[in-house]
C-alpha cells in the first residue's frame, strides 16, 4: 500500500496557532459528504492525506508582545514627572491592544503583512521555522517509506503564498546550506503547489523574489529552473486581494498550470481559505492532484459545479451590496499600483467590516 | 513460463550484473506479450495500492547490490531491447525511445570513465553539507537530475504522463492496454525511488542546517528582537534590508549579531559622584547604540551607547553621557547640571546591575556580621575558657 501524500498547509494574515488547519480539513470532509464524490464518500480526508499545518504566526505575535511588554515596563517604571515625557513615545505602543473584537482582526491581519514586507530578520525567522517543518517532513517519510513513490503538496493561502515562495526559492537555491544540495530542483521537484487568493504580485518583492521570477513555477521533473510539477491559482472575484493585482503568469506552460476563477459567496469573508473550498473548482482540484485524477471523475465534476450555488443561503441581498461596497472600497484604497501602505489600508478597511 | 524462471534467478544471483541484465530482459519481454485486459488507469490504481511498495523495495536492493551506475546502465539495457522488441507498436517503439533519450540525456558522460577514483579524491569532511556531497557522490556521477517522479501523473487530465512537459513526453491514454507503457511506467519509478534514496543524505544535511538555523533565529527573536522597541525593530529592519550588509542582515542561516540601539529608554539609578549622595532611580535613554550577539545563543555579550537623561525639573538640564553593557549589566557616567551644581557627574547602573551590587552588599553586609559574630564568641574564649563551644 503507498503511503498518504504529504500536504503542507500554509496559514494566511491574522492570528494563527497549531489547530488553524482544523476549519480547512472539515470543510473539505464536509464537501465530500455534500457532493458525494463515489471515490471518497464514507472516507475522512486525512484518512487518505497526511496534512502538515504550518504555523509561522508566532514570531509576528511574539514582536509585538515584546513591543507592548517593554512599553508597559517603561511606563511602570518611570517616576510621575518622568512618565509624562514617556507617555507620548510609548503609550501607544502599550495600548496595541485593540479596543473591539474587529479592531483587533484588523490589526493582526495587518500587522503581519507589514512586518513580513518590510522586516527582512523577522522574515528569515519565519521562513526558516517553515523551511525546517517542510523538510524535516519529507526526510523523515522518506527515511520511513524509502520505496514509495511520495506525493508532496503545499496549500498556501494569502501571505502564505507570498511566504510559501520565499520558502522554495531558498531552499531551491541551498539558502540555508550554502549551495545547491539536496533540495535543488534537479533532484527534487514538489508534486504540487496550491496558491489560494495568491498575493505575491500584490506584495511584489524584487529579484528571485519577484511573483514569476525564479524557480517557483511547474516545470518537468529533474528541470534545473522549476520546482513543482503543478502549480494551481485560485481567486475569488469579489476578494479584493486576489484580483486587485492578480496573479497572472505570463508564459507558464499551461499543462502544468491552472488559474480557478471562482465567484461564490456564502460567508463574508470571502478572502477565508474556508470559503474557497467550499467551491467544487477549488476542492476538486486539490483532490486529485494529491489522489489522482481519477478520484473524481469528470462527469461528477460537473454536476458538483452545476448544483453548487454561487450565493450562499445565508447571504441576503443586503450582504451581498454590503460586500460589493466593500470590496470596491478595500479595492480602491489598495490601488492599481498599490505600495505597502495601499496594502495595508486596503487590509484593514476590508478586515474592520468582515469580522471573525 | 519464462517470467517464473527469471524470477528464480533474481533471488539466487540478483548481486551479479550480468544475470541481472538477463533478469531484466525476461521481465521485459514477458511483460510486453500478449494484451492486457486491464486498462492503464484500472493498472495504476492497483499497482499503486498492491505493487508499488514491493517494486521499490526490490530496486533498492538491486541497487544496493550493483551500485547506482550498474543499476542504471542495466536498467538503461533492459529498455533497449524493449524498443527493439518487434512486437511492439510503433507508439510503444516511440515511447521505449522516448524513455532511452531521457536516460541519455540524464546520464553524466564520463569523461574520465573512473568514477570510484574521482570519489576517493573527495576529502573527508566532518560539515554535515559537505559529508552529504560525499555521500552523494556516487549519484551526482551518474546523472545530472531525476527526470523520473511519476508520483500522481495525472493531475490536469485522465491521461498518464512520463517526463511531462520535456520533448520526450511519454502521454499514455488512460484506456491504453499496453504492457510496455506499464513496464515503462514500472521502471521511470523504480529509478526515481533509487535515484531519491541515493540523494537522501544531501536532504538530511540540508535539513539538519535549517533546524540549526532555526535554533539560531529562535535565540535571535529571543534576546534581541524581544528586547527592542517598535522603532527599533524598524531601523534595524530597514538595515538589514540594505543589500550586501552582513552585519546587520546576517544571512538565512545566521542571524546578524549586531543591532542598533536607537531612542531605548530604559531604568536606571544614578548617584552624583561628588557631595553626600544616595542613588536615584531615573529613566536613561539610549540615544544611540550597539549590542553585539553571541554566536549561536545570541545572547548579548556587549553594548556601548550614548545616553541622555532627561530633565525633572527646572533646576535640571538634560543630561548627557555614555553606558557601557556587559552581557545585561549597564554602567555608565553622565554630566548634567543639577541642583548640588553644573556639570554634575554621575554614575548611571542599570536597574539588574544595581539589583546585583545590593545582593552582593547585602551578602557581604551579612558575611561581616558572620565573622563579627565570631569574633565575638572568640573574645569569649579567649576571656572564659570553660564557656568555649567545642569547636
Amino acid at each position: 500500500m503507498a503511503s498518504r501524500p504529504l500536504v503542507f498547509l500554509i496559514h494566511g494574515m491574522g492570528k494563527h496557532d497549531g489547530t488553524w488547519a482544523e476549519g480547512f480539513v472539515s470543510t473539505l470532509d464536509k464537501c465530500i459528504v455534500k457532493h458525494k464524490y463515489r471515490n471518497l464518500v464514507g472516507r475522512k480526508i486525512s484518512e487518505l492525506v497526511e496534512f502538515v499545518p504550518i504555523v509561522y504566526d508566532n514570531y509576528f505575535e511574539d514582536t509585538t508582545a515584546a513591543w507592548k511588554k517593554n512599553s508597559a515596563a517603561i511606563l511602570e517604571q518611570a517616576s510621575p514627572a518622568e512618565k509624562e515625557i514617556f507617555e507620548s513615545a510609548v503609550d501607544w505602543a502599550a495600548g496595541l491592544d485593540p479596543q473591539s473584537k474587529a479592531e483587533e482582526f484588523a490589526w493582526t491581519h495587518a500587522v503581519d503583512v507589514l512586518l513580513w514586507r518590510a522586516h527582512p530578520l523577522i522574515r528569515n525567522a519565519v521562513k526558516t521555522q517553515v523551511a525546517d517543518r517542510i523538510t524535516g517532513s519529507i526526510v523523515k517519510r522518506l527515511k520511513d517509506n524509502p520505496a514509495d513513490l511520495l506525493n508532496t503538496s503545499i496549500v498556501s493561502h494569502s501571505l502564505g503564498t507570498s511566504v510559501c515562495k520565499h520558502v522554495l526559492e531558498d531552499l531551491s537555491r541551498g539558502g540555508w546550506s550554502m549551495g545547491r544540495t539536496g533540495f535543488d530542483p534537479t533532484f527534487f521537484h514538489f508534486t504540487s503547489l496550491h496558491t489560494v487568493a495568491n498575493i505575491c504580485a500584490l506584495l511584489d518583492f524584487p529579484g528571485y523574489y519577484g511573483a514569476y521570477a525564479g524557480f517557483v513555477k511547474p516545470g518537468p521533473s529533474g528541470d534545473p529552473d522549476s520546482y513543482c510539477k503543478y502549480f494551481a491559482c485560485y481567486a475569488n472575484q469579489f476578494d479584493p486581494f486576489a484580483v486587485v493585482r492578480p496573479f497572472e503568469p505570463p508564459q507558464w506552460n499551461h499543462d502544468m498550470f491552472d488559474v480557478k476563477r471562482v465567484n461564490h459567496v456564502h460567508d463574508l469573508n470571502v478572502h477565508a481559505l474556508e470559503h474557497y473550498a467550499l467551491h467544487p473548482l477549488v476542492h476538486i482540484t486539490m483532490f486529485r492532484s494529491w489522489l489522482g485524477y481519477h478520484t473524481v471523475p469528470a462527469e461528477e465534476e460537473i454536476t458538483a459545479i452545476s448544483n453548487f450555488a454561487t450565493i450562499g443561503p445565508k447571504i441576503t441581498k443586503a450582504a451581498q451590496n454590503r460586500l460589493k461596497e466593500l470590496v470596491s472600497r478595500s479595492s480602491g484604497a489598495i490601488g492599481s499600483t498599490p505600495d505597502l501602505v495601499d496594502v495595508l489600508k486596503g487590509i484593514t478597511l476590508f478586515y474592520r467590516e468582515v469580522k471573525p | 513460463m519464462t517470467s517464473i524462471r527469471c524470477h528464480r534467478v533474481t533471488h539466487e544471483r540478483k548481486s551479479r550484473p550480468v544475470l541481472t541484465l538477463l533478469l531484466l530482459l525476461c521481465n521485459t519481454v514477458a511483460l510486453t506479450q500478449g494484451a492486457s485486459d486491464s486498462t492503464f488507469a484500472a493498472w495504476h490504481t492497483k499497482w499503486l495500492t498492491e505493487r508499488q511498495s514491493q517494486d521499490g523495495d526490490d530496486a533498492l536492493a538491486a541497487a544496493k547490490a550493483q551500485g547506482i551506475r550498474e543499476y542504471f546502465h542495466n536498467t538503461r539495457a533492459a529498455v533497449a531491447v524493449l524498443a527493439g522488441d518487434p512486437m511492439l507498436t510503433q507508439r510503444e517503439t516511440q515511447w521505449a525511445n522516448n524513455f532511452l533519450k531521457v536516460m541519455d540525456v540524464t546520464a553524466v558522460p564520463l569523461v574520465t570513465n573512473r568514477p570510484d577514483e574521482i570519489l576517493a579524491e573527495i576529502p573527508p569532511s566532518r560539515d554535515p553539507v559537505r559529508k552529504a556531497k560525499d555521500l552523494s557522490g556516487e549519484l551526482r556521477l551518474t546523472v545530472t537530475g531525476d527526470p523520473f517522479d511519476v508520483s500522481n501523473p495525472t493531475t490536469m487530465s485522465g491521461d498518464f504522463v512520463i517526463f511531462q512537459g520535456t520533448t520526450n513526453e511519454i502521454l499514455i491514454p488512460g484506456n491504453s492496454e499496453s504492457r510496455a507503457a506499464q513496464t515503462l511506467f514500472r521502471t521511470a519509478a523504480k529509478l526515481h525511488v533509487v535515484l531519491r534514496q541515493s540523494n537522501l543524505p544531501a536532504m538530511v544535511a540540508v535539513n539538519e542546517s535549517i533546524a540549526r538555523a532555526k535554533q539560531r533565529w529562535d535565540n535571535f527573536v529571543a534576546n534581541a528582537i524581544s528586547d527592542q522597541f517598535p522603532w527599533e525593530t524598524s531601523i534595524n529592519g530597514a538595515l538589514a534590508s540594505i543589500d550586501k550588509n552582513e552585519m546587520f542582515s546576517g544571512t538565512l542561516a545566521y542571524p546578524p549579531r549586531l543591532q542598533l540601539r536607537l531612542a531605548h529608554p530604559f531604568a536606571a539609578e544614578a548617584v552624583a559622584v561628588e557631595g553626600e549622595s544616595t542613588f536615584v532611580p531615573r529613566m536613561v535613554i539610549e540615544a544611540i547604540g550597539i549590542r553585539r550577539f553571541a554566536a549561536e545563543t545570541y545572547e548579548p555579550v556587549y553594548g556601548f551607547s550614548l545616553v541622555a537623561i532627561p530633565k525633572l525639573d527646572s533646576e535640571e538640564s538634560w543630561g548627557y553621557g555614555i553606558v557601557y553593557t556587559r552581557r545585561v549589566f549597564s554602567a555608565g557616567l553622565v554630566v548634567q547640571d543639577l541642583e548640588q551644581g553644573d556639570d554634575t557627574v554621575q554614575i548611571v547602573l542599570g536597574l539588574k546591575f544595581s539589583q546585583l551590587l545590593k545582593q552582593k552588599a547585602i551578602g557581604l553586609k551579612q558575611r561581616l556580621a558572620a565573622v563579627k559574630d565570631r569574633l565575638e564568641i572568640f573574645g569569649h574564649c579567649f576571656s572564659n575558657t570553660a564557656r568555649c563551644p567545642a569547636n
